[in-house]
């Protein structure tokens, strides 16, 4: 069973949807208590890094996720929960991420429109099972904020947005993305399924 | 790259999809989530739902079709029609609407675009506009505001209104030419590239197409982000696959 985490913020409502659609068992989890008890779990998340975070740790959360990434069990994290892995964030510097995978999240700068909103082309890293079947494909993005991860060998998939920047993490048992599958039509819903199969 | 977006929508009264017929009458075209799920199959990016009912005791309609709606689609939904309050939007967005759209409510109390967007993230307000050339042969002259569907006018000048709208928060303008509106003559691609260099966040198009040809010019020389369309789909004059595949062919970035 897939636990959906609930921790005030976020459209879990979609992501919880787009597994019912596909006839996926998942629940909603807003009791920090009953992540043991699921197979993998769904870090999703819109709106800000600081109160995203605080939201998890007011709410309890962060000792029982501690503790399932260390389980081995698959996490997916999906855009504030793809930033939410790593250290801090520029949207709210006083605020720490789970420090999961070194590096730090930035904000896009220059003369373009922000956030980057809309679908946008995905570039998988060549040799991972991803790659095969979503190369190229459109994905629906709605960001202010890029992660940059330390290590590039943790990079899963990267994006074109007036510069490259990374869109797609995959970090011993976590997977995440920085653009909503739960939004994405069909290759988004392939792209769940891959992860609920595969990982 | 970022593609630019196509994206029907569905004027719906009491729990049914309308649309006008010649400009006289309008007729039933249907249930809500059978038309979204055609829209959704042919390719469209995302999805917007006009609410015109007019009868404030059957408003709450619309909740249920917006719900109906999520379960089966899985592309950005926006609903649009008097929301009027945070308790509006919410209701919609706990319903499974990504997006909410206001009009007159945004004009009348501005500060409900910096309540939406501190409740729910600038991502979630779209705010629609609907502006008129003060000289209908001189755009240099400038835009006004019109309200309540375009009947009143309310002076205000439009460029300045749509920058307000994103410095309180607005994540995306909607905005629709009242000259060029219903005519199938094309979009007024001056008040498109005026505002669209101006303004940070999304402008999508509304109102004027007739044919692939408009799409185009007001995604190219107007600069928009995206095209919303009703008409031009809803006479099933064309699809959303064959109107992305034409822009595809004449260099636009369109999700194929």
């Amino acid at each position: 069973m897939i636990g959906i985490i609930d921790y005030g913020l976020g459209n879990l409502g979609s992501v919880f949807k787009a597994f019912k659609f596909l006839n996926i068992e998942a629940k909603v989890i807003s009791n920090p208590e009953e992540i043991d008890k699921c197979e993998k779990i769904v870090l999703p998340g819109v709106g800000a890094f600081g109160s995203g975070m605080n939201g998890l740790r007011t709410n309890g959360f962060e000792s029982f996720l501690n503790k399932f990434k260390d389980s081995g069990k698959p996490i997916l994290g999906i855009c504030l929960g793809l930033q939410f892995l790593f250290e801090s964030s520029e949207e709210s510097p006083e605020v720490s991420g789970l420090n999961w995978i070194p590096g730090k999240v930035v904000g896009f700068q220059g003369d373009f429109k922000i956030p980057h909103m809309g679908w946008n082309q995905v570039k998988f890293t060549p040799g991972d099972n991803f790659g095969e079947s979503f190369e190229g494909k459109y994905f629906y993005f709605v960001h202010s904020y890029f992660v940059q991860p330390k290590n590039s060998s943790c990079v899963l998939a990267s994006c074109d947005y007036f510069g490259e920047f990374v869109c797609g993490i995959k970090y011993e048992n976590i997977t995440a993305f920085q653009f909503h599958p739960e939004k994405s039509q069909t290759s988004g819903l392939n792209l769940l399924t891959k992860w609920v199969k595969s990982c | 790259m970022l593609a630019k977006r196509i994206i029907p929508c569905l004027d719906v009264r009491e729990g049914r999809v309308v649309k006008g017929v010649n400009f006289v009458g309008i007729q039933d075209a249907g249930d809500p989530v059978e038309a979204a799920i055609k829209y959704d199959s042919q390719g469209a990016d995302e999805l917007v739902f006009l609410d015109i009912t007019a009868s404030s005791d059957k408003r709450d309609i619309i909740i249920e079709v917006v719900a109906k709606t999520a379960e089966q689609l899985f592309i950005p939904l926006t609903v649009g029609g008097g929301i009027r309050s945070v308790e509006d939007m919410r209701k919609l967005l706990l319903n499974g609407a990504d997006k909410i759209s206001i009009n007159t409510a945004a004009i009348e109390q501005p500060d409900l675009i910096n309540q939406g967007a501190a409740n729910f993230g600038s991502q979630c307000i779209v705010v629609a506009v609907d502006a008129k050339r003060k000289d209908r042969k001189d755009s240099s002259k400038g835009f006004e505001i019109y309200t309540h569907g375009g009947r009143e006018n309310t002076e205000i000048d439009a460029i300045k209104w749509m920058q307000e709208c994103q410095s309180r928060g607005a994540g995306e303008i909607l905005l629709t030419s009242m000259d060029c509106d219903g005519t199938k003559d094309g979009y007024d691609i001056e008040l498109y590239n005026e505002i669209c260099n101006l303004l940070k966040i999304p402008v999508i198009a509304s109102g004027g197409a007739g044919n692939i040809s408009h799409l185009e010019d007001v995604l190219n020389r107007g600069n928009a982000d995206a095209v919303l369309a009703a008409s031009i789909f809803h006479y099933n004059e064309y699809t959303v696959g064959t109107v992305k595949n034409e822009l595809h062919e004449k260099g636009i970035c369109v999700r194929l």
